[in-house]
């Protein structure tokens, strides 16, 4: 397919549709490089959609300050945890790789479970509740 | 292609099953029928830890050796684990996944298993078991005995008070039919060297150990049946509702959820993060041998700048 | 179609955090954002009077892409100034609490400043999809270019992207 790279951010983006779409994913399964390609560019739109969403300084808008319009429609993985966020400050000595600015304890626990449940013997034993912290309160 | 979910069973070829489950059938038998079954449930996870009580409800639909689950609180956030991989969607779309040809699995158990006998649960047959690790009972477990689903399970403190309970509060023998999933892109991949644990750790196997594309690494160890994963990263890490826990003489950072807790610390090189389902002392050991807090010290300083 | 909101307060109120991200991330800096933030609510103001109903949105997001791009034009006349995407002119204006006892590094400051390296039509795409959030279609509307070169756009400055960062 002659445009097949462009249409990979297409893909991450949600913005292929019908046969277009189901020639990329039938594509990705056998172009190693364009699979490759897809690992990389979804590094970048990942690094870049967490970049933090800044704050208006105070006083440039007098009308919006105090407001808390949300931003970014696709923000976050995990939409919803009102919570006040205790945040671990870490100092970092060299970015070797794109990481994202702050990893969510559904980012962990995730993966954690996911892994255990790769086991399907044990399997109800290790489900988990996505987005739950279930805090009784 | 490796970043296809590739439909590769994780077990072995199991020889053919008897009609229906004996008594004299071993754990690993029912295990054995337990990956094998199809059904769709409604479970509830009911924790006692020492931050206060966690409770969840999930939704379960296994067929085989394909499980998908969802928290019933939180529509929409789904995760697809077996056949060869997993994922983890939201309505928005896939949001991580891996693809993984061979999960390792714990060659020796630690535990003994003692069958304790037939049980009715949910009106239907079932039969109880009992693992005992160090001599000291850590789970009960009941296997539904027509399908093989694990229905309930229950673990234990070293004190022998139940710490996290799970049940199946609805359960629908039968395939539930997963509708075709569309390949995601892997962007968690297996690899072969992991954060430099060792192979061991509180009687605990490292199996595998996986990175993601944003740099995030773990590894995941198992007993045969309590698992954990550790993870290591140069980010922050975000941690809802934890407290600050004392565990040996260093610090950490712990949220306890339903089902499994949470501790998060630095160490010189980075933030590690432990997740896993065993109960309080194992959690106690395992981290005991783990890379300790680089400065206790200087995080209760934070702490206190951070929260007074 | 969408209500317009009446005054430019509202406007400001609604919109100007998105505009404000959008600026810092295409300038790199707070003072240039303070700026074309306000020169685009400036804009809005005069322009309301004559705002045909359409899509709101693609017409605030051309306002604030002209603003931008007279800025750029204006300073590329005067070569004295330099130019928003040099990295010299990059602050990252951190304000940090002395309490804590240590550095914070922010892991944003590398991809800020790729994104500056990136050609200002690259780097308008791929802030407009990955920080504001706008599909293929209200880029296109708000770029005025077709969305195959929207698409185009995004992805050759998401692999200079990538390119840079590693």
């Amino acid at each position: 397919m002659r445009h097949l790279s462009e249409s990979i951010s297409a893909y991450l983006d949600g913005e292929l549709r019908g046969v277009e779409r189901g020639d990329f994913v039938a594509h990705i399964g056998s172009c190693g490089r364009c699979a490759r390609d897809l690992e990389e560019i979804q590094a970048v739109r990942t690094a870049i959609r967490s970049l933090p969403v800044l704050d208006l300084p105070h006083g440039l808008i007098p009308a919006a300050d105090g407001e808390d319009v949300p931003l970014h429609r696709h923000r976050g993985l995990w939409v919803g945890a009102a919570a006040a966020i205790l945040a671990i400050v870490v100092a970092i000595a060299a970015l070797v790789t794109p990481a994202p600015a702050t990893l969510t304890l559904d980012d962990l626990n995730s993966r954690f479970g996911a892994r255990a449940s790769l086991d399907p013997a044990f399997g109800p034993a290790k489900v988990f509740a996505p987005g739950v912290q279930g805090l009784s309160e | 292609m490796r970043r296809l979910l590739v439909l590769v069973s994780l077990l072995a070829l199991a020889p053919a099953l008897p009609a229906a489950a004996a008594e004299d059938d071993t754990l690993d038998q029912l295990l054995e029928r337990s990956s094998q079954s199809a059904y769709t449930a409604e479970q509830t996870i009911s924790c006692s830890t020492p931050d206060g009580p966690r409770d969840a409800v999930v939704r379960i639909a296994q067929d085989g050796d394909q499980l998908r689950f969802g928290s019933t609180a939180d529509e929409g956030v789904e995760v697809l684990a077996g056949a060869g991989g997993w994922s983890v969607s939201s309505g928005e779309g896939v949001i991580s996944s891996a693809a993984v040809e061979s999960a390792g699995a714990a060659a020796a158990t630690v535990y003994e298993v003692q069958r304790v006998g037939p049980i009715v649960f949910l009106d239907r047959a079932a039969m109880r078991y009992q693992l005992h690790r160090d001599g000291v009972q850590r789970a009960e477990i009941i296997f539904d005995l027509e399908t093989g689903a694990l229905v309930s399970s229950t673990t234990f403190d070293a004190d022998g008070t139940a710490y996290c309970q799970r049940r199946f509060v609805s359960f629908d023998p039968g395939s539930p039919e997963f509708t075709e999933e569309l390949l995601p892109p892997a962007d968690v991949q297996p690899i072969d060297t992991g954060l430099g644990l060792p192979e061991t750790v509180a009687g605990f196997q490292r199996l595998d150990q996986y990175r993601d594309a944003n740099g995030l690494r773990f590894t995941y160890f198992s007993d045969g049946f309590f698992s954990f994963a550790v993870f290591e990263a140069r980010a922050e890490v975000a941690v809802p509702g934890g407290v600050a826990a004392a565990v040996g003489d260093a610090i950490y950072h712990r949220a306890s959820g339903p089902g499994q807790v949470t501790y998060v610390w630095e160490t010189g090189s980075g933030v590690m993060a432990l997740v896993g389902d065993m109960p309080y002392d194992l959690q106690e050991a395992v981290l005991s041998e783990l890379p300790p807090p680089s400065d206790p010290g200087l995080f209760r300083r934070m702490w206190r700048t951070l929260f007074g | 179609m969408e209500p317009v909101p009446l005054t430019w307060e509202e406007v400001a109120r609604v919109h100007g955090r998105k505009i404000y991200n959008f600026a810092y991330r295409l300038t790199g800096n707070p003072a240039d954002a303070h700026d074309l933030v306000q020169e685009v609510l400036l804009r809005v103001r005069k322009g309301l009077a004559g705002y045909q109903p359409g899509s709101f949105e693609g017409w605030l997001w051309r306002i604030t892409r002209n603003a931008f791009l007279d800025e750029v034009r204006r300073r590329q006349r005067k070569p004295t100034n330099p130019l928003p995407d040099e990295l010299d002119r990059w602050d990252a204006a951190t304000s940090e609490s002395a309490d804590i006892a240590y550095d914070r590094i922010s892991l944003g400051d590398d991809i800020q400043k790729a994104l500056l390296e990136l050609p200002v039509e690259f780097r308008e795409a791929v802030v407009l999809c990955d920080v504001i959030g706008l599909s293929y279609e209200e880029i296109a509307h708000a770029v005025a270019v077709p969305i195959g070169t929207v698409r185009s756009r995004i992805h050759r400055g998401r692999k200079l992207l990538r390119g840079l960062l590693t």
